[in-house]
């Protein structure tokens, strides 16, 4: 285990980060933003200002009023109506930001406000005109494998469950922010973008150049988790229009609260979950309707709703199954990308829901789970042919023997009259990557291995480094194959002028996929070695050829290859408050073989904690379309006293086509600790919470009505 | 607008400036002094952490005018210190940073810690450190590499 | 007056200052900063300028006089945790408050300053009888906190005056009990709060209060309330007469609470649960054990 090469720099706030950047002349852009969820806008009077101050609107838009994400749909400046608070109308440019202010306090826009579409069920239900298209689906997919129908009708018994999930933001400690640079007839823009590669087509569009005219270059990452993908197009085409209209370099710094009631989110969800079981207490037939909670435009939401519904049934096999998943819009900022990709909340439902179903039917929870569990040769919900090894038994094992979940479950309400323990467990999978045939679509996304004169190595790619460690884990693949030492090896922040367009970072592709093409590439460049001067060597991803997908009939093999984990949680739960304190954490994963133990083990801890914040604390609630927990005070992220020690294990299971054998794991460890937090709670004090987070707002209402009937 | 006299870093600063500008933003925009990172800008997430006296402070919510006459060290200070060393060695080691943004805020409030309370215990740790947010790390590796090197600095003071 | 700032050397210049331009107190500006703080720019007021005060020695000190402690208005509220003669239940308080660094800053005079339902010093003091002390240049004044403090982010200090401190009885109690509910343990604002304090003799209740934080517009203390506890349970022999007289009393506080739904919590979750927490400390003082 080698030491990341940024420990130092990262230890002295000086890695390169966004805000160790300026430019002479810079100028300062604020943006004036709605108030109002849904309103016309009537009139926008703007006082005269000083000279070098600038007032910016759409009309100044040189090319198109687009703020491109997956569709052109979202307006880049609102022209005559805003469709969600915090939607941009105008920007403020200028050298001082107290100027900045006394110009936006003189700023006035007359609103015609309009009622806001908030809920799923608004929009589902129509009373109020919709938001998006003629019904607010901005997505639906789904399939059915079997006859589910037909089965529940010859069940023994049937279960029927609805779980919510809310938003959970991201919480990056360096919040969203860009500089643009105009330049000789060109921009550069500056950010911290998980990728780089959307970046010059985003800004080309406002601007209305040629996409080689703009140059992206990314700074390092203070976090992301899936907020500064699509997120950072809006923020950097702002900065490059303000820079195109002033001439000058224009740097936007999103405050916190800005960056967490206007920039995307974890999608709140409803899901409905509905199953048949047989006379041997087997679940032979499972529904699932998963409907997310989507913003006012298209966004990013119909890829995470992807992953939700094929994911829905998690690491379970049923015969019958039917998934059904729609994104609806509502006048709210747009979810989008967000570590555990849609899996969090149908995991939530779908653990919670078998566990249930197995206290009805008298059978120990964990084990009626284990029962339904994927083995290798099985189909997934997918019906692609699960070809590696399933090693669910030896993580729940691990994670037991860690644990003492089965000798503590049950077993812990103890004597203590206002404190009561418990401990749950969540079985999880994870499908990563996706396959190019099903989701990613098929498009070159090549890197390259250079070696100098002087004999050293560098990776060009515009996958970026998020604090995860890829490029580590980059630098030791290549090691190993070269047989030289790590240190002859570098890979910077990536420049879409210098690198080759890979994709930049997400939904866990780094490793498995882009990690390959590096072993691939330097094998390649291995061969070649002794040739002199300065070589090169491009390789694209491969992608196995038994791969096969549907996309009609959502059949076949979604993803690549899958992660499996589970974690165990405890729990003392306050019976006078409510409150819910985490006093263990125990957890599992099968990654395939890790590049680097310890940065995998990183990634779970981080991927962990989220999920239990997910669970616990994050409550971001819109009230009439406002966030109302917009501020750091108020919405509450885990601090360090609220996490105990964590303790994990590794099952190793190689993946034949992964570097070195290694899978994702970025993502995977997020998605069952909400889960396992459920069932703990539901342990100790025999209620069951369909809910998340567990507030105590929320358990107090369960506690009351339990106490009421005994 | 004040004359207001401090010491950043052990050197002498004077600045002509409105007394009720934030302290973070005269350390980075005046002394250039970025390696005091803005998490929240309202005392949230500890990633603006300096000393002022010694004592781990918020730069986000103090008023510059408010630290005439005493003594602000900010992380580009802080590193030229032994301890500094030794806590980044370990964080290093352990694994106890990843995106970095929350590091430098990190490390002075434990080197704070292990300056008051040399050999502490896993909770006095983690009391210690409440007021840093960390995302990225889930703070296991943090701890132990907060308890990591307290460790070697007692070893080395006794020895 | 913007872009002004006053930096009194002694209190008696600052009690000038404070006279002649209404100047507004910066202690450790921990509250004052963050409600001023807008885009990075801070303006506390157009009209008033800011008086820095932490630094005066006068207000930093603790003292014992006979019978009372005596805090300083700007004694920031690590020295007091870590103050011998600051009672281990303020100390407990104290470090349920905010995180480290800004305990470092933040001072008990801008906590009951800021006037908060939810301050978390303020229930000690009101649970205590503390008083606040107030100064101005030709007058010393004390106050009982909830007189002082005179609605939700409002007091009754004027604007030629300085809170110099907190007188608070040394007194002791047999029971002592205090809860802060948040959104997590630490570097968390109270959703709700309670201190309560029993005292005993011959195991019968001779002194009883109970404050509750975060669950009106002002920190809130029945002395009817706890003055029908103290007189009718010494009388009552029965377990089941003093469970009705204290499910009585109870229903008393649920009528006079008046909490509010906000972005931390709900009314019904805040009035609730300050009176699960009575209940609960009344039955163990009363040594009727609690029944969830």
């Amino acid at each position: 285990m080698t030491v990341r090469d940024d420990a130092w720099a990262k230890c002295c706030g000086k890695a390169g980060y966004m805000d160790e950047l300026s430019f002479p002349g810079m100028l300062h852009v604020m943006v004036v933003r709605s108030p109002f969820p849904r309103a016309g806008i009537r009139s926008v009077h703007v006082p005269a200002v000083a000279s070098g101050y600038y007032v910016i609107d759409s009309t100044d838009i040189p090319g198109r009023n687009i703020c491109a994400i997956l569709r052109q749909d979202f307006p880049l400046l609102a022209e005559d109506r805003v469709s969600f608070a915090g939607q941009p109308i105008l920007l403020i440019a200028g050298p001082e930001r107290g100027r900045i202010l006394e110009i936006n306090d003189g700023i006035r826009i007359d609103y015609e406000p309009e009622e806001p579409v908030i809920t799923i069920e608004d929009a589902e239900e129509g009373r109020i005109p919709p938001v998006f298209g003629t019904d607010n689906v901005i997505a639906s997919i789904g399939f059915e494998r079997g006859d589910v129908e037909k089965t529940f009708i010859e069940s023994a018994r049937v279960f029927e469950d609805e779980f919510r999930t809310g938003y959970q933001e991201h919480l990056y400690l360096e919040t969203l922010r860009a500089i643009a640079v105009p330049e000789e007839g060109r921009m550069t823009v500056y950010g911290p973008f998980q990728i780089p590669d959307i970046v010059p087509v985003a800004v080309s569009i406002p601007l209305g150049w040629n996409t080689d005219r703009i140059r992206a270059r990314v700074t390092t990452i203070g976090g992301a988790f899936g907020g500064k993908m699509e997120t950072t197009t809006q923020i950097t085409c702002l900065g490059a229009l303000a820079a195109y209209v002033t001439q000058r370099p224009c740097s936007i710094v999103y405050d916190r609260e800005e960056d967490i009631t206007t920039t995307s989110k974890r999608h709140p969800s409803r899901i409905r979950i509905k199953s048949g079981v047989d006379q041997n207490k087997r679940i032979r037939a499972v529904k699932m309707d998963i409907d997310l909670l989507g913003g006012a435009y298209f966004g990013s939401s119909a890829v995470v709703l992807d992953s939700s519904v094929k994911m829905a049934t998690g690491p379970y096999r049923f015969e019958n199954v039917s998934v059904r998943g729609r994104a609806l819009a509502t006048n709210h900022i747009m979810p989008g990308a967000t570590r555990g990709f849609g899996v969090v909340q149908t995991t939530f439902a779908i653990e919670t829901h078998m566990s249930r179903v197995a206290r009805q039917l008298g059978i120990d929870p964990l084990d009626f789970r284990l029962g339904h569990v994927l083995k290798q040769g099985d189909r997934t919900s997918t019906d692609a042919v699960l070809r590696n090894q399933v090693k669910i038994p030896e993580i729940v094992k691990s994670v037991d023997d860690m644990s003492g979940y089965r000798a503590k479950r049950g077993r812990q309400a103890g004597s203590d009259a206002t404190v009561k323990k418990g401990i749950g467990i969540a079985l999880y999978s994870f499908g990563a990557p996706h396959t190019v045939k099903g989701t990613l679509r098929g498009r070159p996304r090549p890197l390259i291995l250079r070696r100098t004169g002087s004999g050293d190595v560098v990776i060009l790619t515009t996958i970026t480094e998020l604090g995860q460690g890829i490029v580590m884990v980059f630098r030791e693949i290549a090691s190993r194959i070269l047989d030289i030492p790590i240190e002859r090896i570098s890979m910077d922040n990536p420049d879409t002028d210098r690198d080759p367009s890979t994709m930049g970072t997400g939904a866990s592709l780094g490793v498995t996929l882009f990690g390959k093409s590096v072993e691939r590439a330097a094998r390649k460049l291995k061969d070649r070695w002794d040739e002199p001067g300065e070589i090169e060597v491009m390789e694209d991803y491969v992608e196995p050829g038994y791969l096969e997908w549907d996309d009609k009939r959502v059949v076949g093999d979604a993803f690549h290859t899958y992660s499996w984990g589970a974690v165990a949680v405890e729990v003392s739960v306050d019976l006078l408050t409510c409150e819910v304190q985490v006093t263990g954490v125990w957890a599992a994963h099968d990654i395939g073989r890790p590049i680097d133990d310890r940065l995998a083990e990183g990634q779970v801890d981080g991927a962990l904690v989220q999920g239990l914040g997910f669970g616990l604390m994050e409550v971001l609630e819109s009230a009439g379309g406002i966030l109302q927990q917009g501020r750091l005070r108020d919405y509450a992220i885990p601090t360090m006293r609220d996490i105990p020690a964590i303790r994990q294990s590794f099952v190793i299971n190689p993946y034949s086509e992964g570097p070195f054998g290694a899978k994702s794991v970025g993502e995977i460890p997020t998605i069952g600790a909400a889960a396992a937090l459920g069932e703990a709670v539901a342990d100790a004090l025999g209620i069951e919470v369909g809910r998340l987070p567990i507030t105590p707002e929320c358990l107090l209402d369960l506690v009351r009505a339990k106490e009421a009937s005994s | 607008m004040m004359t207001i006299a401090f010491v950043v870093n052990g050197r002498p600063v004077v600045l002509e400036t409105d007394p009720l500008r934030r302290l973070i933003d005269v350390l980075r925009e005046d002394l250039g002094l970025t390696g005091v990172k803005e998490g929240c800008g309202e005392g949230e997430c500890g990633a603006c952490s300096v000393l002022i006296d010694e004592r781990p402070a918020l730069a986000c919510i103090v008023a510059v005018g408010a630290v005439e006459g005493r003594h602000v060290v900010t992380i580009e200070g802080y590193q030229e210190r032994d301890l500094f060393r030794k806590v980044a060695s370990a964080f290093g080691e352990t694994g106890a940073l990843q995106c970095g943004f929350c590091t430098p805020g990190m490390i002075i409030a434990a080197g704070a810690l292990i300056d008051a309370c040399p050999d502490p215990d896993e909770e006095t740790v983690r009391e210690a450190l409440s007021g840093n947010l960390c995302r990225c790390t889930g703070y296991n590796r943090i701890v132990q590499a907060v308890m990591r090197a307290s460790r070697e600095t007692k070893e080395t003071s006794s020895r | 007056m913007k872009d002004t700032a006053l930096r009194p050397r002694d209190l008696k210049e600052a009690l000038i200052l404070r006279r002649e331009t209404g100047g507004i107190p910066y202690a450790g500006g921990t509250d004052l900063m963050v409600r001023s703080a807008r885009w990075g720019t801070v303006n506390a007021d157009a009209d008033r300028p800011v008086m820095f005060i932490g630094h005066l020695e006068e207000l930093r000190q603790v003292a014992t006089e006979p019978g009372f402690l005596v805090i300083g208005a700007c004694a920031t509220l690590s020295s007091l945790r870590d103050h011998p003669d600051v009672p281990v239940l303020l100390t407990r308080i104290i470090g349920s408050m905010a995180s480290p660094a800004v305990r470092n800053m933040a001072t008990m005079g801008g906590n009951v300053c800021n006037a908060s339902p939810a301050g978390d010093t303020i229930p000690y003091l009101l649970a205590m009888n503390g008083t606040v002390l107030c100064a101005s240049t030709d007058d010393r004044k004390e106050i009982p906190v909830n007189e002082f403090i005179s609605g939700p982010g409002t007091t009754i200090l004027a604007p030629d005056e300085i809170v110099t401190g907190f007188r608070i009885p040394r007194y002791q109690f047999d029971h002592e009990f205090h809860k802060k509910v948040a959104a997590r343990r630490a570097n968390a604002l109270t959703k709700a709060s309670i201190v309560a304090l029993a005292r005993k003799i011959d195991d019968r209740l001779v002194d009883l209060r109970l404050a509750f934080g975060a669950v009106g517009p002002k920190v809130l203390r029945s002395p009817d309330c706890e003055q029908a506890l103290v007189d009718s349970l010494p009388g009552t022999n029965g377990r089941h007469e003093r469970e009705e007289i204290l499910a009585a009393v109870l229903k008393r506080y649920a009528r006079i609470l008046s909490p509010i739904d906000d972005q931390r919590s709900t009314a019904d979750y805040r009035g609730t649960v300050v009176i699960r927490l009575a209940r609960h400390f009344l039955k163990e003082v009363l040594g009727l054990s609690y029944q969830p």
